[in-house]
């Protein structure tokens, strides 16, 4: 469902200098599968995952979200994601289920399946005693449900989740946490990133390990465990950083 | 653009907004309540303040002055006391007492209490008054006061009426004792009338205060929606969530845009309604005054200034959107568009200088012109070329303004970035190479060639018009456009359509061109009845043309008015804008907006429908063939017709046909419009079957 190929981001920043934020991130996700990407604060998690989004345009190479190319028809690629960060908050003056019918007119939802889809929802999540307050009023748990009911709305077949769980409390987490194995159930493609390393054993079928910008490995847990001699996330990942970094010296 | 996502955000937007109680305070409570508010209680404070001032007796203490001689002067200058002041002269005491509402007092030392506000005025005369008048001498009275003190200016105002009475009666008694009339030491009696009409006189003065006020009152409605809308959904963290949606990057500004425009008009409208109802009120008060204050403006003017609002409010709203989207929050885009009001409201101002007027270059100053017009409308009827003009610059600078704000939104690191500062770079190496420019850089670069036009084309055309249209053609339209789009790595054989029509295409144009010149005259025929052109604009150009043929031949004359647009106005219209819009709209919309375009460039309301007439024809002939040089060809083939006609140089057998004097009457004769008709329809045909052959050509 998702294919990347050697997507590569350079931000200019100010006087000429530029900063190499991902460079040469191949690798795909398949209809039913998770797929995490690990990686400390500032390593490219969000800047890969914002070029498949379509938030932002690569520098060079190329992906493809349910056999559309992000070059040709960002509008029709974001269409078939859900996308889900820290930074995708809830407009606070509106209600949940202003929310909800305002961005599922923005997918061209009918109202009448809108309303349909926020009641399946509403149930799913058990929403239905706040889902008319506004946001501003929500818990930060109430808010996060609104969130999901937002992103699975339109029934994506993609799923893009940036660090969903940051900053959350462990219920929260929990629900959040629910939420992706279900969808994995239903057969999803889907990508998240985190830099809590448990969340990834607990759901990932695939992990890819990010630092600096470079993907440095990628492959089933054990296939990780194998490659670097170890038996947790945590210590793959430093001993390929370790091993990066000797690279470079 | 999708109509329904755009009308879905408007609406979200409007909701948002309205639950935000700062905007609604800001925005209906300022002017509705407090502004007419303060202003009442300011003015009924200042009406009872002055009545209170006018029911008070005015305290005055008289003195008198001894008579100073030379050696008193040398003494004083080396330093002595002056002497004291004496009690006030009987006679000045009796006529001060005589002055209505006036109480005279005695103070010890009069100059201290008047200038503690205990003393409202003091009158010095010299002792002897009587004596002095008695002998047919002049007395100098002299009346000490305090300007700053409304109580003292009055007590002055009042004592100067009583003693010029006095003075009068003297005057009278004077006269009499030596038998003349008092008309006979004034000869002339000068008098002033103000013959302007009361509607007139508020005219002016509301001229010069409504612009400023309005701009305010639109900026301020623009202001809080600008911000929130960009900078204030990039701080609370929903702008991510917004453009994570299959929604496109026009249809939000749109949608965003619609709102700030839909408040600041709002805002602009409600407080010139409370401002008219504030002012009714306030004259009701001054019933006696009321004639000289008749604020009656006729409905058309109303409209008018309606639809010059409608392009300032667009402008604003669409400036301080850009302006705001560099911001990264609130607080920031405060800063940013703080500054950037006043600028705005800077131009307002020079405008209200007595003796500016709306001129062929003013007229094209963004801000200054709508406000010299407003002034203008105050006390003249509207001039239908004025309010075009401006309308129109306004207009352009508008979909500039909101074209910048689009291209900001495409800038992700505008929107994303949580750098600081405003990390935007123009290197060229940046700009990824295209086959065609963006639909909204093709309509910057119009608008970019329209304003070269309107400030150095204008100017040099009106010079001189032969040098002025070459330097026009080829400086102002045609490098422009290849440099940018050179600039940004535009494909300048693609994008320009610069291909080999095919023999069909050709001979299809040539026949489209044929007849078209013919209808479009006989178009003119009719257009000059509906719109006629002022004789002496009509006179002008005819002139201009003269001298030019004198001076550079028939060919020069071909070469400047008929090669030189064809080719250069081609490349801008036919290539650029074309391809520009073409990605984004459906063909037929696109030959309309192109034409539209085109006829808008020629800057002129008695030349707009005719010249877009031909650029709907030329936009199609290129979108059909491919080929920019089929629009060269049949833009030549018009405008040359066109200089033929005008300079009576025809061949044979169409000189008398197409004579101005006879086409002016009665048109073309009907056989010639019917084969013109024809041939342009053989033309059509020509073309669609060969542009259809060579598609299927190359699908094969």
């Amino acid at each position: 469902m998702i294919r990347a190929e050697k997507l590569r981001k350079v931000f200019h920043a100010a006087r000429g200098k530029s900063v190499e934020a991902v460079y040469g991130a191949t690798f795909s996700v398949g209809a039913g599968e998770i797929l995490g990407l690990l990686g400390p604060n500032g390593a490219g998690k969000t800047t890969l995952l914002r070029m498949i989004a379509t938030l932002i345009v690569p520098t060079s190479g190329r992906c493809a979200v349910a056999g559309i190319d992000t070059d040709d028809d960002p509008n029709g690629v974001r269409r078939h994601i859900g996308f889900l960060s820290g930074n995708t908050k809830l407009y606070g003056r509106l209600t949940g289920a202003e929310v909800l019918r305002y961005f599922g007119r923005l997918y061209g939802m009918a109202d009448e399946a809108i309303a349909q889809r926020t009641a399946e929802l509403s149930d799913l999540l058990d929403m239905g005693e706040f889902l008319n307050q506004r946001c501003e009023t929500l818990s930060s748990g109430q808010t996060q449900k609104v969130s999901i009911a937002r992103v699975l709305l339109h029934d994506p077949p993609v799923l893009i989740l940036d660090e969903p769980t940051l900053g959350l409390d462990i219920l929260t987490s929990r629900t959040i946490l629910d939420f992706i194995l279900e969808a994995k159930n239903r057969n999803r493609a889907i990508i998240f990133s985190t830099h809590y390393m448990t969340e990834a054993e607990l759901l990932c079928d695939r992990v890819g390990l990010i630092h600096r910008g470079d993907l440095l490995a990628l492959g089933t847990k054990s296939a990780l465990y194998a490659q670097t001699g170890t038996d947790n996330l945590k210590d793959t990942f430093l001993a390929l950083v370790d091993r990066t970094d000797q690279g470079d010296g | 653009m999708n109509l329904r996502t755009v009308k879905t955000i408007f609406a979200k937007e409007l909701l948002d907004m309205r639950r935000d109680k700062r905007t609604l305070v800001l925005m209906i409570g300022v002017p509705l309540v407090l502004y007419p508010g303060l202003f009442l209680f300011a003015s009924q404070a200042a009406i009872m303040q002055l009545d209170k001032i006018e029911r008070i007796p005015s305290r005055v203490a008289v003195v008198s002055a001894p008579a100073m001689t030379w050696s008193d002067w040398l003494a004083r200058f080396f330093g002595a006391e002056p002497k004291a002041l004496g009690a006030g002269d009987s006679a000045l005491v009796a006529w001060v007492a005589s002055v209505p509402k006036t109480e005279l007092v005695e103070f010890d030392d009069p100059e201290q209490a008047l200038d503690e506000g205990s003393l409202d005025a003091i009158v010095v005369s010299v002792e002897g008054v009587a004596a002095a008048l008695a002998e047919g001498r002049r007395v100098r009275v002299t009346v000490r006061y305090d300007q700053t003190e409304p109580k003292s200016t009055r007590a002055q105002k009042r004592l100067v009426n009583g003693l010029r009475k006095q003075r009068d009666g003297l005057l009278k008694k004077r006269l009499k004792a030596i038998d003349l009339s008092s008309d006979y030491i004034t000869p002339l009696a000068i008098e002033t009338k103000n013959v302007a009409s009361p509607t007139k006189t508020t005219g002016a003065l509301l001229g010069a205060v409504l612009p400023i006020l309005l701009l305010v009152m639109l900026g301020l409605g623009a202001f809080y929606p600008a911000i929130d809308l960009t900078a204030g959904e990039k701080e609370r963290g929903t702008f991510e969530t917004l453009l994570s949606t299959p929604t496109s990057k026009m249809d939000l500004v749109a949608g965003k845009f619609l709102t700030v425009f839909f408040l600041s008009m709002c805002a602009g409208l409600l407080n010139l309604m409370s401002m008219a109802l504030t002012v009714t009120f306030q004259l009701a008060q001054f019933s006696g005054h009321a004639l000289l204050f008749a604020v009656s403006l006729p409905p058309q003017t109303v409209f008018v200034l309606f639809v010059v609002l409608v392009p300032l409010a667009f402008l604003i709203s669409a400036l301080m959107m850009a302006v705001a989207m560099f911001a990264r929050n609130v607080k920031e885009a405060e800063y940013y568009i703080t500054p950037f009001f006043c600028l705005i409201v800077f131009p307002a101002m020079l405008a209200t200088i007595p003796g500016t007027k709306l001129s062929p270059v003013t007229q094209f100053v963004p801000i200054v012109n709508v406000t010299l017009l407003f002034k203008d409308l105050m006390t003249d009827p509207a001039n239908l070329e004025a309010v075009f003009a401006v309308v129109l610059s306004t207009g352009v600078y508008a979909v500039l303004a909101l074209l910048l704000a689009t291209w900001v939104f495409q800038r992700e690191e505008l929107i994303l970035s949580e750098e600081r500062g405003i990390p935007l770079t123009l290197r060229r190496s940046l700009f990824a190479p295209r086959t065609a420019p963006m639909p909204g850089m093709a309509l910057a670069l119009f608008a970019f060639c329209l304003l070269l036009l309107f400030y150095i084309g204008s100017f040099l055309q009106s010079k001189r018009l032969f040098t002025g249209l070459v330097v026009t053609e080829w400086g102002l339209i045609l490098l422009p456009t290849l440099l940018i789009l050179w600039y940004v790595r535009i494909d300048l054989v693609q994008a320009l359509n610069l291909k080999r029509p095919s023999l069909g295409e050709l001979a299809g144009t040539v026949l489209i061109g044929g007849g078209w010149v013919f209808l479009v005259a006989q178009a003119g025929v009719w257009h000059n009845k509906v719109l006629p052109m002022p004789e002496e604009l009509a006179q002008e150009m005819e002139r201009l043309i003269q001298i030019d043929q004198v001076a550079f031949g028939l060919a020069g004359l071909l070469l400047v008015v008929a090669i030189s647009p064809a080719v250069c106005e081609e490349v801008l219209f036919r290539g650029a804008l074309l391809s520009g819009l073409r990605q984004k709209l459906p063909p037929w919309v696109a030959v309309l907006v192109v034409g539209t375009l085109f006829g808008l460039f020629h800057l002129s309301v008695y030349r707009i429908f005719l010249t877009a007439l031909s650029g709907l024809v030329l936009t199609y002939l290129v979108l059909r063939s491919g080929s920019l040089l089929t629009g060269v060809v049949a833009h030549f083939m018009i405008n040359s017709f066109g200089v033929l006609v005008a300079t009576k140089s025809l061949p044979g057998p169409l000189l008398p046909l197409l004579d101005e004097d006879i086409i002016e009457k009665a048109g073309l004769p009907w056989w010639l419009l019917t084969s013109a008709l024809l041939l342009f329809a053989a033309g059509i045909v020509v073309l669609e079957s060969s542009a259809r052959t060579r598609r299927t050509a190359r699908n094969d």
